[in-house]
C-alpha cells in the first residue's frame, strides 16, 4: 500500500502535511484551544482559526479527491489498486469535511463577531467587547436543575438525549461567557458553568448509549471531553486555583450544606444498589465540593482514558470505532466489561502487516531466531484489536481470573471463529487428504520453545479424541485450537494486566489526566497453517499469535506520556503513521517484549499424531506351524519392524498367533502413558515421530539371552505394511480402534492369503519432485556466476505435475518470485523458466512448491558487492539544491527549474548504476527521490520561453526515473512499485514514438520486446492477474501497430494463471 | 546390479573331448554369482556362451527355494537365427526370474535340442534380499526425471519455434531463419514427450516389480496406458506440417510406448505369456503403423519394419522361455526372418534377449 501510494504524483511529505492537517482541523472541531478575547478575555467557546494554509490544504486536498476519482473512473485497476485507492478517496472526503466544517465554524463565529463590533461601533462604544452582566440567580437555579436531573439519572430513569442536549444548551451563555483568570468573579461559575454543559453532553452521550446509539454516543463523548479539556487547560496555579471553587456564602446560593454545584465528591460505582448511591441521597450528609478541575480531570479520565489525542488519532486510523463504550466506567452500571475485543479488518499498521508477510512466506524470526517453515497453503492471517478497561487497574485477585475467562471466551468468539471461518475449510480438507476419511486424529500440542520447529515443550498435551467421520474433524479441530489457549490465557493476562512491571518499563507508565494509569490497548494477529509434511507424517499445525501494544508516547510525540502534567492533545507523531511511514508504525504499535517471558510472541505447535500406536498381527495357526518348522535349531521367529523411512527400529520374538508392539509417542510425558491398560506386557518401544506406515516382516532370528539376531538373508516368512493412515478410496489393510483416548491400534489378520495384501496400491506412485537444472540432488551445488552479472535465469521442473496450472515458488535472500506453468498434459512434467534478478555475493536459493514434498535449496555466486560512496552523491545533489535555494531569492525561474532537473538526473544516475550492481534497494530509493525532485508543472510554466524546452526535459527524467525504478523494484520482488513504475514508463514511452513525425513499426515492435520482458518479470513478481492482463494487452497493442502480432505465437511467452490460480 | 559388477566368479563347464576338431563349448556365468545377496526381487541371468556347435541347444534355467520349486526358463540357441549366427561367443540374458525373498539355488543345464544330450550343467546359490527402502526413491527420481527431460526439451523446441515464427513475422522478407526446420523439431519433441511420459511409468513399474510391489506395478502401466489412450488421438498444429499426430514424428520413427513391453515383462514374469504375447504384438502392430502411415521415408520405413520384426522375435523366444514351445518359436521366428530387411540381418539389436551376439 505504502509503494503504491508513493507512485502518486503527489510525494509523501504532502500527504503528511495533508494529514497534519486534517488531525489539527479535527482537534480544532473538537475543540482543542480556548482563545484570548479582548483584554486578557478567556472564551471558551471561541473556534480554531482558519488561515490561509489551512484553506491551501483544503484547496490541495480537493485537488487530490479529483485525482482520485479520476483515475478510479478511467484506468484499469487491478482489485488491490482499486481498494487502496478508494481508502484514500474516502480519506480525503473526510479531510474535506473536516476542513470544511472547521471553515464554516470560523466563519460564523467572526461574522457574529465582525456585526457585535459593528453594532458597537454604531451605538458609539466600540473598544473592546463588554461582556454581559453574570445573572447568578438564573444560574443556581440551573444548577438544582441540573442535580435533580442528575439523580434521576443516576437512578437511570427515563430520560431522552435530547433531555441533556437541551440542559447543555441552557448552560451554554454562561460558559461562553469571556472572563479572566486572575481577579474576577465571575471565573469560578463561567468554569463550574462549562463544566456542568460538558457533564450534559456526557449524559447524553450515556442515555444515547442506552437507547443503542453507539454512533451519537460517541460523538457526543467527544465534543464533551473536548470541552472538559479546554477547562483543564486553563488551570491555573497557586492561590488562583480557588477559582475552581464556587463560594458558599453567595447570597443566590439556595443552600450553603447541599452546595448543588454538581461537584459533589463521589464514588466511581453510580449503580443504583451501591451503597455511595445510597449516601448520595441523604442532602445533609456532609457533602464537599470538589473542585471543577479535578472533576473535569476526573470525567476525562472516566470519559476518555487514552486521551483525547490518541483518540482522534485512532479516530483517524480507523480504531476509535472499534471501542465499545461498555468498557467504560460510566457507560455501564454492572460492573461492565473488563475487555472488548473487535476484528480489525482494516488499517492493520504496516509494521503488523509485513510480519504478517514473512510468517505467510514461510520465513520469519521467531524470539531472535530465524524460522523456516513450508506451508500446504500460506496461512492468511486475522488481526484483533482488543481494548481494556480502565477498571483493569481496580482488580482483585479474584477478579483476575474472571478477566482470563473473559480473554479465552473472546478468543474462542472473536479470533478463533474468524480463524474457523476463513481458515477452516482449508483444513478439513487438509486433514482428511492427509488421513483419509476413516482415520483417527489426535492432537499433542505445545508452546514452540526453540527455532526448530522439532523442539517444542511438551508439557501441555491434549487429552487426545479419536473420531471418525467429516463432521468430528471440525470439532475434533476446532477443539485442539481453543485447548491450547488455555495454556495461552496465562501469558495473555499478563500481557493485558497493565500492573506488570516489565510490561509497565516496556508501555513507559502512561499517566491519565487525574494521575490514574491509561488502560493498554493491543493488536493481536493471529495465523494459522499447516505445515507441509512428508507423507508417511501426520499433519501438524501452527498456530503463531503476536502482540503489539499501542505507544502513546510514539502517536504525541513525548519522551513519557503524563496527561497530569501536560494535558496536550497534539499528536506529532501521528501524520507520519497517516502517511504510511512504516517508521512511525513501528513505532506507534510495537511487539510486546518477548523477556523475561514471552508476551510478544508465540507459536503453538499441534502435531496430530497419537500418543500412540499398537500394531497387533494375527498370524493363522497353520501358517506359524509351517514357519516354525522350517526354522534351523537355534532359531527362533522374530518381527522386525521398519519405519517409513526403513529404518529398523524394533526387533521382537514372536511367541504366540498374535504379536503385539506398543509404540509411544516420546513426546507425551512418562505419567501419560496407560501402557499397561492398552497392550499389557507386550513389548513397547518410543518413538519422537510417528509414521503413519510401518512395515513389519517375520524372520527367523538367532536367539542367545535375551538378545535376538537377525540375518537378513534367512529366508523372509512374511511381510505385511501397517497403515494407520488410508488413502482415499483405499481400504485399510485390517481393522482400527481406539483402546484407550490418544491411542490408536491397528490390527492385522494373517490368516487371509498373503496375496491379498499384494492387490493394494500404495497410493502414490509417483511423488511429484523437483529439478533444478545444474543443481545436484544433494542441492550442494554452487552456481558461479560471471562477475558483473546479477542475473540468473533458473530452469526448474515439477514432475509429474497436475495437468493444470502449477506454480512454483522461487526465494533470493529476501525476494519471492513466482513461475507458473500449465502442462495440460496427463502425467506430464511443468517446466518452469525465467531469469531473476541476484544480490551481490552468494545468494541462498530455495525453490519450492505446494505439489513437491521438498524444495530445492542452493546457492548462486554473484558479483562482488558494489563500493558504497555515499557521500559524493549527495554532495552532488546537496550542491544542486543549493542551487535552487539560490535560484528561488533570486527568482530565476530557469535556474531554479535546471537545478531540480539536474539533482533528479543525479539520482536517476545512481539508481541506474545501483541497479547494474544489485543494489536493488538503494536503486529503488534514488528512483523514488528523482520522481519526488522533478520540477512542479507550474514552476515549469514560469520559464517563460524555455517552458516547452523544460516540460520535454521533465517528461524524460521522469520517464527514465521510472525505468530505474522498475528495474529496482523487479530486483526487490516489490509487485506493486515494478507495476505502477512499468506502467508509467511503457505509456511515457509510447507517447514519445507517437508524438514524433511518423511513427515506425519497428519502433513498436521494440518497445513490444521490452514490454514482454516487463510482462514476464511482473508474473514472477506476483502482480495481481488483472495488472498482468493489462500488461499483456498493453503489448499485443504494441505488437498490432507494429504490424505483426499473432495471437497464438506472441502469447505463448506468457504463462500466468489468469484467474489467479496461485 | 552391483552383484553383476562385483567380482564375478567364473564358472567353466568343460564337455569330454568328443570331436577333436571343433573347440569344446563353455558357459561364462555372470550373473548371479554363487553366494551373492541380490538386492532385487527379479534376478537377472547373464552369461556368456562359447563355442556353441552349429545345433539347436536349450539352455535350461530352473531355481528352487529352501521349500518350494521356483520359476523354470528355457532359452533357446538357434543357429538359424540370423541375429546370432553364425557367432563364436553370444550374450546370454534374461531378467524375467521373479523370486521370493531367501536363499535359492539356480540350476543350469545346456543341451541338445535333437539330441537331448546334456553338454553341461551347474548349480548357483545365491539368496534374494530385495531392495532396501531406500532405492525407492532413487528409482522414483530416475522415472520423474523421465518426464522432466521431456517436458524441458519440448518447452524448449516450442520456444524456438515461437521464436521463429514471430521473429519471421517481425522481419518479412528480411527474414533468414529455418522456421520449418524449428518447427519439424517441435513436432518431434512432442513426439518424445509424449513416449517419455510413457517410458517414465514403464521405468517405474519395472522397479516397483523388482520390489515385490505388485500392485504399484500394475498401477503404473496402467497410467502410462491412460496417457496412451486419452492422447494418441491428439494431433498438434505446426506450419508448415498442418494437424500432425502425436503418435509421430517427423524425424524418425516414433518408438513403441514403452509400457507395451513393460506389460508382457510384468506377465512373463509370472510366468503368463498369453498376455504377455498380446501386448508384444500391439508393440508389433505400433510399429507396422509407422511403417505404413504416410509419408514416411525409405529409411523410416527399413527401421519401422526392423523394429516390428524384433517384436517377432521377442514373442517367438518367450514361447520357449515360459513354455518351451519350440513351434510356437518356429511360426513367429518365421515371421521375424520375413520381416527382417535385408540391411538390418546383421543389427543384433534387442532389448528384450535372450540370445545375442556377442562382440
Amino acid at each position: 500500500m505504502t509503494a503504491f501510494i508513493a507512485h502518486r504524483p503527489r510525494p509523501r511529505a504532502l500527504l503528511a502535511c495533508i494529514a497534519a492537517a486534517f488531525l489539527a482541523s479535527t482537534a480544532a472541531l473538537l475543540g482543542a484551544a480556548q482563545r484570548d478575547y479582548g483584554d486578557g478575555l478567556i472564551r471558551l467557546a471561541a473556534p480554531e482559526r482558519f488561515t490561509a494554509d489551512d484553506q491551501r490544504t483544503l484547496d490541495e486536498t480537493m485537488a487530490a479527491l479529483k485525482d482520485v476519482h479520476e483515475r478510479l473512473a478511467t484506468h484499469a485497476l487491478s482489485e488491490q489498486q482499486r481498494r487502496v485507492m478508494s481508502d484514500q478517496e474516502q480519506r480525503y472526503a473526510r479531510e474535506i469535511m473536516a476542513l470544511r466544517d472547521r471553515k464554516r465554524i470560523w466563519n460564523e463565529y467572526e461574522n457574529e463577531r465582525n456585526a457585535a463590533s459593528a453594532q458597537d461601533a454604531a451605538i458609539g462604544r466600540g473598544g473592546p467587547p463588554v461582556r454581559a452582566p453574570f445573572d447568578y440567580a438564573r444560574f443556581y437555579r440551573l444548577t438544582g436543575y441540573f442535580n435533580r436531573s442528575e439523580d434521576a439519572f443516576r437512578r437511570e430513569l427515563e430520560q431522552t438525549p435530547n433531555f441533556w442536549l437541551e440542559g447543555a444548551g441552557a448552560l451554554l451563555p454562561f460558559a461562553d461567557m469571556p472572563f479572566r483568570v486572575e481577579d474576577d468573579a465571575v471565573a469560578p461559575y463561567v468554569l463550574r458553568a462549562a463544566l456542568l454543559a460538558a457533564k450534559c453532553r456526557l449524559y447524553a452521550s450515556v442515555v444515547s448509549h442506552r437507547l443503542k446509539k453507539p454512533k451519537d454516543a460517541a460523538a457526543l463523548r467527544a465534543q464533551a471531553v473536548a470541552e472538559l479539556l479546554r477547562i483543564v487547560r486553563i488551570e491555573p496555579g497557586g492561590d488562583a486555583a480557588r477559582i475552581g471553587f464556587l463560594p458558599s456564602d453567595h447570597p443566590d446560593a439556595p443552600d450553603k450544606y447541599a452546595a448543588f454545584d454538581g461537584c459533589r465528591r463521589e464514588e466511581h460505582d453510580i449503580s443504583p444498589n451501591a451503597g455511595a448511591f445510597r449516601r448520595l441521597e441523604d442532602p445533609r450528609a456532609g457533602f464537599t465540593q470538589a473542585g471543577t478541575f479535578e472533576k473535569a480531570r476526573e470525567l476525562l479520565a472516566d470519559y476518555c482514558p487514552w486521551g483525547l489525542g490518541v483518540y482522534s488519532f485512532l479516530d483517524s486510523a480507523h480504531m476509535a470505532e472499534l471501542i465499545d463504550a461498555k468498557i467504560l466506567r460510566p457507560y455501564s452500571s454492572s460492573g461492565g466489561d473488563k475487555l472488548h475485543e473487535s476484528p480489525l479488518r482494516k488499517g492493520v499498521p504496516l509494521n503488523i502487516a509485513r510480519d504478517i508477510r514473512a510468517i505467510a512466506a514461510g520465513d520469519f524470526e521467531y524470539r531472535g531466531n530465524r524460522v523456516m517453515v513450508e506451508w500446504v497453503v500460506p496461512p492468511k492471517a486475522t488481526c484483533s484489536i482488543w481494548f481494556i478497561s480502565p477498571r483493569a487497574y481496580d482488580f482483585t485477585a479474584g477478579e483476575i481470573a474472571g478477566l482470563v475467562l473473559k480473554a479465552v471466551k473472546a478468543l474462542k468468539t472473536g479470533p478463533l471463529d474468524l480463524l474457523a471461518d476463513e481458515t477452516m475449510d482449508l483444513l478439513l480438507k487438509h486433514v482428511e487428504l492427509m488421513l483419509g476419511p476413516d482415520s483417527m486424529v489426535y492432537g499433542a500440542s505445545g508452546l514452540l520453545v526453540t527455532a526448530n520447529n522439532m523442539g517444542y515443550d511438551s508439557d501441555f498435551v491434549l487429552d487426545g479424541k479419536p473420531f471418525s467421520g467429516y463432521k468430528l474433524v471440525k470439532e475434533t479441530l476446532t477443539w485442539a485450537i481453543s485447548l491450547f489457549e488455555k495454556a495461552e490465557a496465562a501469558l495473555l493476562f499478563e500481557a493485558l494486566d497493565p500492573r506488570q512491571k516489565e510490561l509497565a518499563d516496556f508501555s513507559g507508565r502512561p499517566i491519565g489526566y487525574d494521575g490514574s494509569n491509561v488502560p493498554p490497548i493491543i493488536i493481536r494477529a493471529d495465523l494459522l497453517g499447516f505445515e507441509k509434511m512428508p507423507d508417511h507424517r501426520y499433519p501438524r499445525c501452527w498456530h503463531v499469535v503476536r502482540y503489539y501494544q499501542l505507544d502513546a508516547r510514539a502517536v504525541a510525540g513525548v519522551p513519557s506520556y503524563n496527561l497530569r502534567e501536560h494535558p496536550s492533545d497534539a499528536i506529532p507523531g501521528a501524520p507520519a503513521y497517516l502517511a504510511g511511514d512504516i517508521e512511525a508504525h513501528e513505532r506507534t504499535w510495537p511487539l510486546l517484549p518477548i523477556t523475561p517471558k514471552p508476551w510478544g510472541c508465540r507459536a503453538y505447535v499441534t502435531d496430530f499424531s497419537p500418543q500412540g500406536q499398537v500394531i497387533a498381527i494375527a498370524v493363522g495357526g497353520e501358517r506359524l506351524d509351517a514357519w516354525r518348522k522350517s526354522l534351523a535349531p537355534g532359531e527362533v521367529l522374530a518381527a522386525a519392524v521398519e519405519d517409513a523411512l526403513g529404518n529398523v527400529i524394533a526387533v521382537d520374538e514372536m511367541r504366540s498367533e498374535t504379536w503385539v508392539l506398543a509404540l509411544c509417542n516420546e513426546r507425551i510425558h512418562v505419567e501419560n502413558r496407560p501402557l499397561r491398560a492398552v497392550v499389557g506386557d507386550a513389548k513397547a518401544i518410543e518413538r519422537l515421530d510417528m509414521h503413519k506406515r510401518y512395515t513389519v516382516r517375520f524372520l527367523a532370528a538367532e536367539k542367545s539371552g535375551d538378545t535376538l539376531r537377525i540375518a537378513w538373508q534367512q529366508d523372509e516368512k512374511d511381510k505385511v505394511v501397517v497403515s494407520f493412515a488410508a488413502k482415499q478410496g483405499t481400504p485399510f489393510l485390517g481393522r482400527l480402534s481406539s483402546p484407550h483416548p490418544g491411542w490408536v491400534r491397528a490390527d492385522v489378520d494373517l490368516v487371509a492369503p498373503y496375496v491379498a495384501r499384494e492387490d493394494a496400491s500404495s497410493g502414490v506412485l509417483l511423488p511429484p519432485r523437483l529439478f533444478v537444472d545444474g543443481v545436484a540432488e544433494d542441492g550442494q551445488q554452487i552456481v558461479a556466476i560471471v562477475p558483473g552479472n546479477y542475473r540468473h535465469r533458473f530452469r526448474i521442473a515439477l514432475a509429474p505435475a497436475e495437468p493444470g496450472w502449477n506454480t512454483v515458488i522461487v526465494r533470493i535472500r529476501g525476494s519471492v518470485y513466482f513461475l507458473h506453468d500449465k502442462p495440460g498434459r496427463l502425467g506430464a512434467a511443468a517446466v518452469f523458466d525465467g531469469e531473476l534478478p541476484l544480490l551481490p555475493g552468494l545468494n541462498e536459493v530455495k525453490v519450492s512448491s505446494a505439489a513437491a514434498a521438498k524444495p530445492v535449496m542452493f546457492a548462486v555466486e554473484s558479483g562482488p558487492a558494489y563500493a558504497r560512496e555515499y557521500w559524493r552523491v549527495q554532495k552532488e545533489i546537496d550542491e544542486c539544491m543549493a542551487r535552487v535555494g539560490r535560484a528561488q531569492a533570486a527568482g530565476d525561474a530557469a535556474a531554479h527549474v535546471q537545478a531540480l532537473l539536474d539533482a533528479a538526473e543525479v539520482c536517476i544516475r545512481k539508481a541506474d548504476e545501483m541497479n547494474r550492481f544489485g543494489e536493488y534497494i538503494d536503486a529503488a530509493d534514488y528512483a523514488r527521490d528523482a520522481l519526488k525532485r522533478l520540477p512542479d508543472p507550474d514552476d515549469v510554466s514560469r520559464t517563460g520561453g524555455r517552458s516547452d524546452f523544460y516540460a520535454e526535459e521533465c517528461d524524460n527524467a521522469a520517464r527514465r526515473a521510472a525505468e530505474a525504478l522498475m528495474h529496482a523494484s523487479f530486483g526487490a520482488s516489490d509487485a506493486q512499485d515494478l507495476y505502477t513504475a512499468g506502467m508509467r514508463f511503457f505509456q511515457a514511452e509510447r507517447m514519445r514514438i507517437e508524438s514524433g513525425a511518423a511513427p515506425r513499426p519497428s519502433d513498436y515492435n521494440a518497445l513490444a520486446e521490452k514490454c514482454a520482458v516487463f510482462a514476464r518479470r511482473c508474473i514472477m513478481t506476483g502482480v495481481e492477474p488483472a495488472g498482468v492482463g493489462n500488461v499483456v494487452a498493453l503489448y499485443a497493442e504494441l505488437r498490432r501497430r507494429g504490424g505483426s502480432f499473432d495471437a497464438e505465437f506472441d502469447m505463448r511467452q506468457f504463462r500466468y494463471p489468469e484467474g489467479g490460480g496461485r | 546390479m552391483r552383484t553383476l559388477v562385483a567380482g564375478s566368479i567364473a564358472i567353466l563347464c568343460r564337455i569330454p573331448l568328443g570331436a577333436a576338431e571343433a573347440p569344446p563349448p563353455a558357459l561364462d556365468i555372470r550373473s548371479p554369482v554363487k553366494g551373492a545377496k541380490i538386492e532385487s526381487g527379479v534376478v537377472e541371468f547373464f552369461a556368456q556362451l562359447r563355442n556353441a556347435p552349429a545345433e539347436k541347444l536349450l539352455l535350461r534355467l530352473a531355481v528352487a527355494g529352501k521349500s518350494s520349486a521356483g520359476p523354470r526358463h528355457c532359452i533357446l540357441v538357434d543357429p538359424d537365427d540370423p541375429w546370432t549366427a553364425p557367432a563364436r561367443v553370444l550374450n546370454v540374458f534374461e531378467d524375467l526370474l521373479l523370486l521370493t525373498a531367501g536363499a535359492h539355488e539356480l540350476a543350469v543345464e545346456l543341451a541338445g535340442v535333437e539330441t537331448g544330450k546334456v553338454l553341461l550343467s551347474d548349480k548357483i546359490p545365491f539368496s534374494v534380499a530385495g531392495p532396501p527402502p531406500a532405492a525407492i526413491d532413487r528409482y522414483r527420481a530416475e522415472a520423474a526425471l523421465s518426464l522432466a527431460n521431456g517436458a524441458r526439451w519440448l518447452r524448449q523446441a516450442e520456444d524456438d519455434y515461437a521464436r521463429e515464427l514471430v521473429r519471421q513475422k517481425a522481419d518479412g522478407a528480411a527474414y533468414g531463419g529455418d522456421a520449418k526446420g524449428a518447427a519439424a523439431r517441435y513436432l518431434m519433441y512432442v513426439n518424445l514427450d509424449f513416449f517419455q511420459r510413457m517410458q517414465g511409468y514403464a521405468i517405474l513399474a519395472s522397479h516397483y516389480d523388482r520390489s515385490w510391489q505388485q500392485a504399484d506395478a500394475l498401477a503404473c502401466l496402467n497410467l502410462a496406458e491412460e496417457i496412451l489412450q486419452k492422447e494418441k488421438e491428439r494431433t498438434v498444429v505446426a506450419a508448415p506440417f498442418g494437424a500432425w499426430p502425436i503418435v509421430r514424428s517427423p524425424e524418425g520413427v516414433s518408438k513403441a510406448p514403452s509400457h507395451y513391453e513393460g506389460y508382457a515383462r510384468f506377465y512373463a514374469r509370472r510366468g503368463d505369456l498369453a498376455p504377455a504375447v498380446e501386448w508384444l504384438l500391439k508393440e508389433a502392430a505400433w510399429y507396422e503403423q509407422q511403417a505404413t502411415a504416410a509419408p514416411p521415408s525409405q529409411g523410416q520405413t527399413t527401421e519401422a519394419r526392423k523394429l516390428e520384426a524384433e517384436s517377432y522375435r521377442k514373442i517367438a523366444h518367450l514361447h520357449v522361455m515360459l513354455a518351451s514351445d519350440l513351434d510356437g518359436y518356429a511360426k513367429h521366428i518365421a515371421r521375424f526372418k520375413a520381416m527382417l530387411p535385408e540391411s538390418a540381418r546383421n543389427a543384433n539389436y534387442s532389448s528384450f534377449g535372450p540370445v545375442m551376439r556377442a562382440f
